[in-house]
C-alpha cells in the first residue's frame, strides 16, 4: 500500500510545489516588498508563481503581508475559508509573526495571525527583503515535497481544534464567522 | 489680519499665545472670518483632553490668498455645534473626534464610528480608557 | 433599471490598501458612495503617550511607508523646534537630498500602480526597475530599503558617501521619464480613460482641504516648500496645471519628478565639497521637552502633513496628533464619484493617490 501511495505522493507534491499561485493580499508595508518581488529585478515567476490571482477561489497560496487588526480579522478568516484545498499560508513580516512593533502598546492589533489561521512558514524582518521572500517560498516548496496525502488532513484538523478554543468570539462550533464587528 | 478690527465685532474672546479663545459664537465667527478676511481652508481640527475631563477643540484656519494661519479654540464637555455645512472637510474631522473622544456634534448627519469596529465600547483616546478588554484574547 | 448594492471590498488587487467602498448602482451608474475605513487602525496616537520620544521615532516611518523620510523629518522638526536646535548646512543638504529621492520613488510607484489599475501592465515593471536603484542607494547608507530610521533629533545618523551612485541615477532619470511620456501621455486608450474624468474644481478642493499635486493640478499654486526653512538656498518652483481632471493629476506628478531631480542635483553639488559633518545631537535618554504646544508642517508627496505635540514637561508626549493628506481625499470620494460610471470610479480613486496607513493611522 505504501509503495503506491509514495509514488502518487511524489507526483502530486512535485506538481503542487512547482506552481503555487498566490492571492493578492497586501494590507500594509510588506505589500510593497511583495510587489517588488514580482517586478523584474527579483522575479517570482521563475519559482512557479506565474500570476497573482485576484479571487481566493482560484489561488492556492496566501502570503499574508501586513498588519492585521481587530476589524480586519473576520475578513482574513473568510478569505482563508474560501480558498479550496490544498492551500498554504506564509506569514510575512514581523507584524504577522507575533505582533511586531505594535505588540506592546496597541489596542487593536492581532498579535500574530496564527491565532486565526494555520500557518506553514514564518518570515520575520520588518520588512523582509525580496531575497528573503524567495527563500521562504523555496522552504515552502521543500516542505510540500515531504508531506503525504494521508497526513495533510491531520495537520489542518489539529490546528483548527486549537483555533476554536482561542477565538471563541470570532468562530462558532461549525467554524462559521460570527457577526462581531463587521457586516460582510 | 488686523486683530483690533476683529475684536471690535466679537466680544467674549481672549488671545493666548497666538490662539484665539472663544466662549461662544463659533459659527458666526467662522463665517465672518471667511467672508471678510479670506480664511477659506480648514486645515484640521485638533482635540486635547484637559485634567478636568473637558476637551479643548482647536480649529486651524488658513487663507489661501494671503498665506496666513489662525487658530480658534473652545472648551467643550459633551456636545457642540458642527461646522459641516460650512466646510466639507469638517465632517471627516468631527467623525474622528466622536470616535476617539466621544463628543457629539449637533448637525452632522453621518456621525458614526469610523476606526473602531461596530460594537466597540469606549472611546480610546480618553485618559481613562483601559485596554484590558477581556473579549480580546490576543491582548496578552 | 435595477438597483444594486456593490461592495468594493477590503481585499482587492490594487495598491492603495484595505479601502472598502459601498456603492449603490443603478445599471452601471453610481448613485452614492460611502467609504468604510478603519481596517488598518493600529492606534499610533495612543501609542505615543506611553513611549518616550526616541522610542517612538522608528514607528513614525510606518505612517506612510512610501514616504517614510517625510514623516520622520516632520517628527524630528517638531522636537527640534521645541528644543531650539539649529541645523548646519551640510545636514540640511543631506536631508533635502534624501527627501527628494524619496519623493521620486513614491511618484514612480504611483505611476506603475495607477496604470496597472487601468489595465496596462508594462509601466509597472519599468517603474519598479528605476525604484530599485534608489532603494539600493538607501540600503548602502542607512541599512534598510524602506522604513530607514535615519534622521535623529539634531542631525542624521552618519554621513553620506559614494555619491557617484546618485549621479548615475540622475543621468538615466531624464531619458527614462521621456520614455514613459512617449508611451503613456498621448496614448489614445489612456486619454479616453482619464481625460475629463473626475473633474475637481478649485473651490471644491479648498473647501475639502485638499493639498499637494491634487490641488496644483486644479490651478491653485500652493506649495508649502516655499516657507520651509529646510529648503532655504535651493531653487524650486511649484508645478501648476489647469486641466482639473485625472490626466492633469498624472501630468503634475511627472513634472514634479523632474523638479525633484533638479533639487537633488543642487544638493549633490553642495555635498561634493566634502566638509566635515557638524551636528549637535541631543542625549535621548535625558531629553525632556519644555511644557507647551508645538506644531510644524511639511509638504509630503500626498499633500500637507502636520504634527502637533502637547507636552507637560515629561519625557513622553501628553498628546500627539497627525494630520495627513490622504484622509481628506477619501472624504472627497463621496462627492466625486456621484454620477460616474463604474469603470471610471477605479480611474478616479487611483488618480487621487490614496494610501491607507495615512488614512487610518
Amino acid at each position: 500500500m505504501n509503495v503506491i501511495v509514495t509514488s502518487i505522493d511524489y507526483i502530486l507534491n512535485w506538481s503542487r510545489a512547482n506552481s503555487l499561485w498566490p492571492l493578492t493580499f497586501a494590507t500594509s508595508c510588506c505589500g510593497i516588498e511583495m510587489m517588488q518581488t514580482v517586478a523584474s529585478n527579483n522575479d517570482i515567476a521563475r519559482f512557479g508563481s506565474e500570476v497573482f490571482r485576484g479571487s481566493p477561489r482560484q489561488a492556492d497560496l496566501l502570503i499574508c503581508a501586513g498588519t492585521i487588526t481587530h476589524k480586519m480579522a473576520p475578513v482574513l478568516l473568510r478569505l482563508y475559508e474560501q480558498m479550496p484545498e490544498p492551500k498554504y499560508v506564509i506569514a510575512m513580516g514581523a507584524c504577522t509573526c507575533g505582533g511586531g512593533m505594535f505588540a506592546e502598546n496597541s489596542y487593536s492589533v492581532v498579535r500574530g495571525i496564527d491565532k486565526i489561521i494555520p500557518v506553514d512558514i514564518y518570515l520575520p524582518m520588518c520588512p523582509p527583503k525580496p531575497e528573503a521572500l524567495l527563500d521562504a517560498i523555496r522552504k515552502l516548496q521543500k516542505k510540500i515535497k515531504k508531506e503525504s496525502v494521508l497526513t495533510r488532513k491531520d495537520f489542518v484538523n489539529k490546528h483548527t481544534s486549537n483555533l476554536k478554543e482561542y477565538c471563541g468570539l470570532l468562530v462558532d462550533n461549525d467554524f462559521n464567522v460570527t457577526k462581531i464587528g463587521v457586516e460582510l | 489680519m488686523n486683530i483690533t478690527e476683529f475684536l471690535k465685532v466679537f466680544e467674549d474672546v481672549a488671545i493666548f499665545e497666538d490662539k484665539i479663545i472663544l466662549k461662544r459664537n463659533l459659527i458666526e465667527t467662522v463665517i465672518y472670518l471667511r467672508d471678510n478676511f479670506g480664511y477659506n481652508v480648514l486645515k484640521e481640527i485638533t482635540a486635547v483632553e484637559n485634567d478636568d475631563t473637558s476637551v479643548e477643540l482647536n480649529y486651524h484656519l488658513y487663507s489661501s490668498t494671503d498665506d496666513e494661519d489662525l487658530v480658534l479654540s473652545i472648551n467643550v464637555s459633551n456636545e457642540t455645534e458642527s461646522l459641516s455645512h460650512i466646510f466639507d472637510s469638517a465632517s471627516a474631522d468631527e467623525n474622528e473626534i466622536y470616535d476617539m473622544f466621544g463628543i457629539h456634534f449637533i448637525g452632522n448627519e453621518d456621525l458614526k464610528r469610523l476606526y473602531m469596529a461596530e460594537g466597540w465600547v469606549g472611546h480610546p483616546l480618553r485618559k481613562e480608557y483601559q485596554d484590558d478588554d477581556e473579549r480580546l484574547d490576543w491582548n496578552d | 433599471m435595477t438597483e444594486l448594492k456593490l461592495n468594493l471590498g477590503p481585499q482587492h488587487p490594487s495598491t492603495h490598501g484595505v479601502l472598502r467602498l459601498i456603492l449603490e448602482l443603478e445599471g452601471e451608474k453610481i448613485l452614492s458612495c460611502e467609504p468604510d475605513i478603519g481596517y488598518l487602525h493600529r492606534g499610533m496616537e495612543k501609542m505615543a503617550e506611553k513611549l518616550s520620544y526616541i522610542q517612538y521615532l522608528p514607528t513614525v516611518d510606518r505612517i506612510d511607508y512610501l514616504a517614510g523620510f517625510f514623516y520622520s523629518e516632520l517628527f524630528c522638526r517638531t522636537v527640534e523646534k521645541a528644543l531650539e536646535i539649529e541645523l548646519s548646512d551640510r545636514v540640511r543638504a543631506i536631508r533635502v537630498m534624501m527627501l527628494e529621492l524619496n519623493r521620486i520613488a513614491s511618484h514612480l510607484l504611483w505611476t506603475g500602480a495607477f496604470l496597472m489599475d487601468l489595465g496596462a501592465v508594462s509601466p509597472f515593471f519599468y517603474a519598479f526597475r528605476e525604484r530599485e536603484m534608489i532603494l539600493k542607494y538607501f540600503e548602502k547608507i542607512t541599512g534598510q530599503r524602506m522604513m530607514n530610521n535615519y534622521f535623529v533629533f539634531g542631525g542624521v545618523r552618519r554621513d553620506v558617501f559614494d555619491l557617484d551612485d546618485v549621479d548615475e541615477f540622475l543621468k538615466i532619470l531624464t531619458p527614462k521619464l521621456k520614455d514613459y511620456e512617449n508611451l503613456i501621455t498621448e496614448n489614445p486608450i489612456f486619454l479616453q480613460r482619464t481625460k475629463g474624468k473626475g473633474v475637481l474644481e478649485p473651490e471644491l478642493a479648498l473647501n475639502n482641504s485638499i493639498t499637494g499635486p491634487n490641488l496644483r493640478a486644479s490651478g491653485v499654486g500652493i506649495d508649502f516648500r516655499k516657507n520651509d526653512s529646510l529648503y532655504c538656498g535651493f531653487y524650486h518652483e511649484p508645478v501648476v496645471l489647469k486641466g482639473k481632471d485625472a490626466w492633469a493629476r498624472y501630468k503634475a506628478r511627472i513634472e514634479e519628478m523632474r523638479m525633484s531631480g533638479c533639487i537633488v542635483r543642487q544638493a549633490l553639488e553642495y555635498l561634493r565639497k566634502d566638509e566635515p559633518l557638524k551636528q549637535k545631537l541631543v542625549n535621548p535618554l535625558k531629553m525632556r521637552l519644555p511644557a507647551g504646544e508645538f506644531l510644524s508642517e511639511i509638504e509630503a508627496p500626498r499633500g500637507l502633513a502636520r504634527c502637533y505635540i502637547k507636552s507637560i514637561g515629561e519625557d513622553k508626549p501628553y498628546r500627539l496628533k497627525w494630520r495627513t493628506g490622504s484622509y481628506y481625499a477619501v472624504n472627497l470620494l463621496k462627492k466625486l464619484l456621484k454620477g460616474a460610471y463604474l469603470n471610471d470610479a477605479i480611474a478616479i480613486a487611483g488618480s487621487l493617490d490614496i494610501i491607507l496607513p495615512e488614512v487610518d493611522k
